[in-house]
């Protein structure tokens, strides 16, 4: 243990010597302090919260998982090419801990400066926002300043329904039985969802969404739908009823509202709405002319306050140190066995493949990767090569999700709840499973490297 | 010793560098000049930037295509997502790395005002999206684009369609906010440019530094507008459409575009002429924030006939290509104006433009003044437009109340039931949906209203006139016509007199 904190403690005097700690401080106060002043927002004091949250906290993620990456990568390479580590593995330390030390000494220096920026952050959009009127500070408190937990809508299992239509229609139609089983079965399904999906015009939709009722007493909550027409890019609104709360409350909130569709509409609604069950009873009354299609998926989500803002905040902290901490082994893996450049070369090409996964997730969506019919947007037949393009983009994607698989800045910006199993998963996911698997190469490269042969001869 | 070991030998090479500097800056204007002639490059040096964005734009060079690219991605992302409080910034990133391209400045103010605006349930909120759309635009588009039609025809359209038009359920608030944005700069609606050209007290210099510095406005062009097409009421949105295209027409070099604003003048003054008079009640309903239905309401400006026309005349004049088609809605814009005059007892006026429609169009009206106008009461008894109804049931309304006044009963009573009847037949025709968004005042509501104005001592009625009214209809020695308007339609007095906001007065 006193090896490892001897090259823990080496390691944050190199970062000092290294004048990274200097640098890091100026970026990081021109983030957190000027950013503010040049960003432009909606107007609202919500909007404002919201981009000040993103922006500085995205750019102080940016700041250190950069300087990590180049501290990790020339701390280790650089001991290597410069001799300095022939002295350090003489001594009777194992290198696994020096390798290790390396990464706890950059994980401190990174968890002080996280800690301080991520304080200045929050110390700045408190201040912000106290020089608010009352009436916009509530609304803050209610939408941003809040761990909002989601609660999704209870469908029915629809399965034993569409199994027996299945077989009715066998039976009405035996030719159906010369199809692929499976195939007809998957099309019944999909129409029986649909009959939970669509709201036709002029008819009423009801949605009960089961609520923790422990957490919202007295507390506003917040209805998020979000819907689509038939027609593509469609920008007309559609006038609907929305009737919230138990059928005989006298306190049932009804709300005409002309809604728009393809994007989330998030409002307020009051507090002790929910029934004697804990349900909170949605009702659509679709009064424009067009059928609305509300998916099962996330056509409509509650949101509720389940706790407080700072340890939402602190939790959405950890996560980043989560991801700061995993950029921090794939630089030390790679500067095991790899020159400082060419280290810093492999570690942020990683870091872009890891960033591409929205071309990954193109390539398993539209079914290859060459040309695709411009009509659905899909390939009509996929190639072999195209095959082993969507496995290996699977492969790839389901490796990558594990650590991209968190949006820690998205959900405070939004008040949504970073819960302690989320930092729990981040934290497994992201440092034990992807972290321990690089950091296993990379002690693995570590005793392999003749640490003489890497001597820097100019 | 060599050269470049002498004392002298940096002196001498500084002398260079700094020659060789001043000849490639000389080689490289006609550089730019010769490609500009020769077609080979669209881009304009970039005039009053912000030194940062100058420096961004040419230190970038190509990439800011592919930088602007990966915000528009971003952008588009985040729209689907329903995250819109980053889309004021990407617009700006976006519109500041192609300053010259007009299109990605009229795409992005229309994706702020137009598709993100209609996201939000909140009526309220939506106005904020249609600000940022028409400051991109105004403060920022027009900087750098001073001399590009599109951008003021686009800037004249979010007034004239965005905020004038009633497309938007959300229009009455657009022209409230707007009117209460206005309201102070002005006196009852209108720019007194004494002051404003000529500022002497402290308060005037702060008007005239909001509507140059906020609005980027200028007070002598507005006069130029009032005086070309007007006079207008500034707290509505046409008023500021017209000034755009006008400020278009005058700056922008595109001379095929020009068409565009000058359809956006003539297209807005009809608005004006059909509801560009303003009666504002400045109190917000108690307990409904943003609800502004019974805030103010539009009555027709009958007094921009003449400019109309002229402008009408003159655009024909002036666009030879377009003759047909402005004649067209010139015709269709004179046999209206017949029309509204007449119903609004303008008999003379309505004479009078009839002779000039016959002589100017004489295919255009082939009956007497009297059945063209019965003729086209039938035919707008089917109308659902909100603003032509109404100011049309206004008309007949006061031709009532006069007809009253002047002991003919019956008719006074006839042309109070027609009123009645074409505005149920109107609320027949629209269904619930469209109720809260185009509704009428009710009939009691317009007569209400119609005497505040018709009994006012100095623009109302003559004397004899106004007492025989008073009489007939049997008011109290004591009736205050605005306090009995304001009584009808929930208003507080003691919160704010409700105060017909003077636009152009009736002769």
């Amino acid at each position: 243990m006193q090896g490892l904190s001897a090259i823990v403690w080496l390691t944050l005097k190199a970062a000092v010597r290294y004048r990274i700690v200097v640098v890091l401080t100026g970026l990081l106060l021109i983030s957190v302090v000027v950013l503010p002043l040049m960003i432009k927002h909606d107007g609202s004091a919500q909007g404002f919260t919201q981009i000040l949250l993103t922006y500085t906290l995205s750019t102080v993620t940016f700041l250190l998982g950069f300087a990590t990456l180049w501290l990790a990568c020339g701390s280790l390479a650089h001991e290597i090419q410069e001799s300095q580590m022939q002295l350090l593995s003489v001594k009777p330390i194992p290198r696994w801990r020096i390798w290790l030390g390396k990464w706890f000494g950059i994980i401190l220096i990174n968890a002080f400066f996280l800690a301080v920026s991520s304080a200045a952050v929050y110390g700045i959009t408190k201040w912000r926002a106290g020089k608010l009127s009352s009436e916009q500070q509530q609304l803050l408190k209610n939408e941003i300043f809040v761990a909002r937990g989601s609660a999704m809508p209870s469908y029915p299992n629809t399965d034993d329904f569409a199994e027996k239509l299945f077989k009715e229609r066998l039976e009405e139609n035996p030719s159906l039985g010369q199809l692929d089983p499976a195939e007809v079965r998957r099309q019944i399904s999909k129409q029986v969802n649909a009959m939970q999906e669509i709201v036709r015009p002029g008819y009423v939709r009801r949605w009960t969404i089961p609520i923790p009722s422990e957490y919202i007493k007295d507390q506003p909550m917040f209805l998020r739908v979000k819907f689509f027409t038939s027609r593509p890019y469609d920008t007309s609104t559609y006038d609907v009823l929305w009737e919230l709360g138990p059928v005989q409350s006298p306190q049932r909130m009804r709300r005409q509202m002309d809604i728009s569709p393809e994007a989330p509409i998030e409002f307020e609604i009051p507090p002790n709405l929910l029934d004697s069950e804990g349900n909170l009873i949605v009702e659509l009354t679709n009064g424009s002319q067009t059928p609305l299609f509300f998916s099962l998926q996330d056509g409509m989500e509650a949101l509720y306050g389940q706790g407080g803002f700072a340890w939402n905040y602190v939790r959405g902290m950890v996560v980043i140190l989560c991801w700061i901490a995993f950029i921090a082994v794939i630089g030390l893996a790679a500067s095991s066995f790899l020159s400082f450049p060419v280290a810093a070369f492999v570690s942020i090409s990683l870091l872009i493949i890891g960033f591409s996964g929205g071309t990954l997730s193109q390539v398993i969506e539209q079914g290859g990767i060459s040309g695709v019919n411009h009509e659905t947007g899909m390939k009509d037949q996929s190639s072999s090569l195209d095959q082993v393009a969507i496995t290996a983009s699977k492969a790839f994607l389901s490796v990558i999700n594990l650590v991209k698989d968190f949006s820690p800045i998205s959900f405070l910006s939004t008040g949504r709840s970073v819960t302690p199993g989320m930092v729990a998963q981040a934290f497994v996911q992201i440092v034990m499973v992807m972290g321990g698997l690089f950091a296993a190469f990379g002690i693995w490269a570590f005793y392999k490297v003749e640490l003489a042969a890497a001597q820097n001869n100019q | 010793m060599n050269f470049f070991t002498r004392p002298y030998a940096r002196y001498v090479l500084i002398c260079l560098l700094v020659m060789a500097f001043i000849c490639a800056g000389k080689m490289q204007e006609d550089m730019n000049r010769e490609r500009h002639e020769m077609g080979l490059t669209r881009l304009q040096p970039l005039e009053n930037a912000p030194p940062i964005l100058a420096f961004t734009t040419v230190a970038l060079g190509g990439f800011r295509g592919l930088i602007s690219n990966m915000l528009w991605i971003r952008a588009n992302q985040l729209q689907e997502d329903g995250k819109y409080f980053e889309m004021v910034q990407l617009a700006d990133w976006i519109t500041k790395l192609q300053p010259h391209f007009v299109s990605v400045w009229v795409n992005q103010a229309w994706n702020l005002s137009y598709n993100i605006s209609v996201k939000f349930p909140d009526h309220a909120d939506r106005w904020l999206w249609v600000q940022r759309g028409i400051e991109l635009l105004r403060d920022y588009g027009l900087q750098y684009n001073p001399q590009e039609t599109l951008i003021y025809r686009e800037l004249a359209w979010h007034f004239q369609h965005k905020m004038g038009a009633n497309l938007d359920d959300a229009n009455m608030l657009y022209k409230a906010e707007w009117a209460e944005i206005w309201d102070p700069l002005l006196e009852d609606g209108v720019p007194n440019y004494a002051l404003l050209l000529d500022p002497q007290s402290p308060e005037d210099h702060s008007k005239v530094k909001a509507i140059r510095e906020t609005f980027k406005m200028d007070p002598l062009v507005m006069q130029q507008v009032d005086e070309e097409y007007g006079p207008f009421e500034w707290r509505l949105p046409e008023a500021h459409a017209i000034y755009w295209a006008y400020l278009g027409l005058k700056v922008s070099v595109r001379e095929k575009d020009m068409i565009q604003l000058r359809r956006a003048i003539f297209q807005s003054m009809q608005l004006a002429f059909m509801r560009g008079r303003m009666i504002e009640f400045p109190i917000a309903v108690p307990g409904e924030p943003g609800n502004f239905s019974k805030a103010f309401e539009y009555g027709p400006n009958l007094d921009i006939v003449k400019t109309t026309n002229r402008a009408y005349e003159e655009m024909k004049a002036e666009e030879e290509k377009y003759f047909e088609n402005i004649g067209t809605a010139h015709k269709n814009f004179l046999r209206t104006s017949i029309y509204f005059l007449y119903t609004h007892n303008r008999i003379v006026e309505a004479q009078k433009w009839y002779d000039y429609v016959r002589e100017t169009y004489p295919d255009s009206i082939t009956t007497s003044l009297e059945e063209y106008v019965f003729a086209r009461v039938e035919e707008e008894f089917g109308s659902t437009s909100q603003d032509r109804l109404k100011a049309m049931l206004m008309g007949f309304l006061e031709r009532a109340f006069i007809d009253l006044a002047m002991g003919r009963e019956q008719k006074a009573m006839g042309g109070e039931m027609l009123a009645r009847k074409m505005r149920q037949r109107y609320y027949d025709q629209i269904s619930d949906s469209q109720i809260v968004r185009i509704k009428l005042p009710t009939t009691d509501e317009m007569k209400a209203e119609l005497l505040v104005r018709l009994l006012d001592p100095e623009e109302g009625l003559n004397e004899l006139l106004a007492n025989q009214l008073r009489t007939r209809l049997q008011l109290p020695e004591d009736y205050d016509p605005k306090k009995a308007y304001a009584e009808l339609i929930g208003v507080s007095l003691e919160e704010g007199m409700p105060t017909e906001l003077d636009g152009p007065q009736v002769p």
